[in-house]
């Protein structure tokens, strides 16, 4: 099953027990308070997710590591294999036109 | 699922790990991620080959993978060049028939951190497939702005509610598959790019393949900034809903 179709199964199962309960479909006869409580919950399930999302996401950025160590190790690694590899006989053939060097350069935003 | 590979000690003997690189215009990255994994390979011992796919560059990339033939070897720098530029797909296909480990290791150019920590963490849980992570453990990014990180944890997140994969990083390249696993993969995936490498996790998860990972330190070296515009999300999401549809 594809996840589309689960989430169509998903959506459906609960949409029809919420139907059943709000509108009393099988006439069950429920207390009021299941139908009020039953009434608002999609709307009230898609807020607690939005800010769950909100929460997630913003921590997640908040936490996201800046690898200041590997960039400068990365550095001086590209620095020496340039020379290592000049030695060894590299030649680069001239550069085309236009062509962007490789260049760690901070960024400034 | 434990490795087949018997007594780990003789396994490390007979275990090769086969690296497919890609390139397109990558005459002055080249050099680099070669001397990057000749260095990391050579401190680790592990037995390795480097596969140079080569699209038919027009800015000489070919040329300098010969020189690093002759620098490095012709059984450690193999030359398996394409006529035209056909695509990442067909590139593993052409790239797995000519690799000669049982082991591949598949990468972006511009990504060549600590390569050995992929060997080792395969050999840790047996896994079938090892995915390098930004988002998890002491992984990370350099230079990026409020907006990158904001846009990338924000696609990250509607992808794993949307696929649950499994795995923490989707579209990153930094990736370890066993080959047997990675011919499978390849014939089952359809989609093209990066979204490509979204499927390859996917489906290896839902062919009951064990997926384990690693921290990667993602550091842009050539382009300053990769731009995240409007067009990538846009296509981006149109990747991500055709997985969701059909997976």
């Amino acid at each position: 099953m594809t996840k589309l179709l689960e989430w169509l199964l998903g959506a459906s199962l609960i949409g029809m027990a919420w139907g059943l309960v709000t509108f009393d479909l099988l006439d069950l006869q429920l207390p009021p308070q299941y139908r009020e409580l039953a009434w608002p919950m999609p709307v009230y399930l898609l807020v607690v997710f939005g800010c769950y999302s909100l929460a997630t996401v913003g921590y997640r950025v908040a936490t996201f590591n800046d690898c200041e160590d590997a960039a400068k190790e990365l550095q001086a690694q590209i620095k020496e294999a340039k020379e290592d590899l000049k030695k060894k006989g590299l030649k680069m053939p001239p550069s085309p036109v236009n062509r962007p060097l490789p260049v760690c350069r901070t960024r400034r935003k | 699922m434990a490795s087949r590979r018997g007594n780990a000690k003789t396994g490390e003997q007979s275990d090769k790990y086969s690296v497919l690189l890609p390139t397109y215009n990558e005459r002055e990255n080249l050099p680099l991620i070669v001397w990057l994994l000749v260095k990391y390979f050579g401190e680790s011992g592990y037995n390795y080959e480097i596969i140079v796919i080569d699209d038919g560059s027009p800015d000489g990339t070919l040329q300098i993978a010969e020189q690093l033939q002759k620098i490095y070897g012709a059984d450690k720098i193999l030359l398996r060049p394409r006529a035209k530029k056909l695509g990442l797909g067909t590139a593993y296909i052409h790239g797995i028939k000519h690799a000669s480990g049982n082991f591949v290791i598949i990468m972006d150019a511009d990504l060549s951190h600590h390569v050995s920590t992929l060997p080792l963490k395969q050999k840790e849980g047996g896994y079938d497939l090892v995915s390098g992570t930004r988002y998890r453990g002491d992984g990370g990014v350099y230079g990026w702005d409020l907006r990158r990180k904001l846009i990338s944890r924000g696609a990250n997140f509607v992808t794993q509610v949307l696929l649950r994969p499994g795995a923490s990083d989707l579209t990153g390249s930094f990736r370890l598959y066993k080959k047997e696993v990675l011919e499978k993969l390849v014939e089952q995936c359809v989609s093209k790019g990066y979204v490509f490498q979204m499927e390859m996790i996917v489906r290896a998860r839902q062919l009951g393949y064990t997926v384990g990972e690693v921290p990667i330190s993602f550091v842009d070296r050539v382009y300053g900034e990769s731009k995240l515009g409007g067009n990538e999300i846009v296509s981006f999401l149109k990747g991500l809903l055709t997985l969701f549809a059909t997976t």
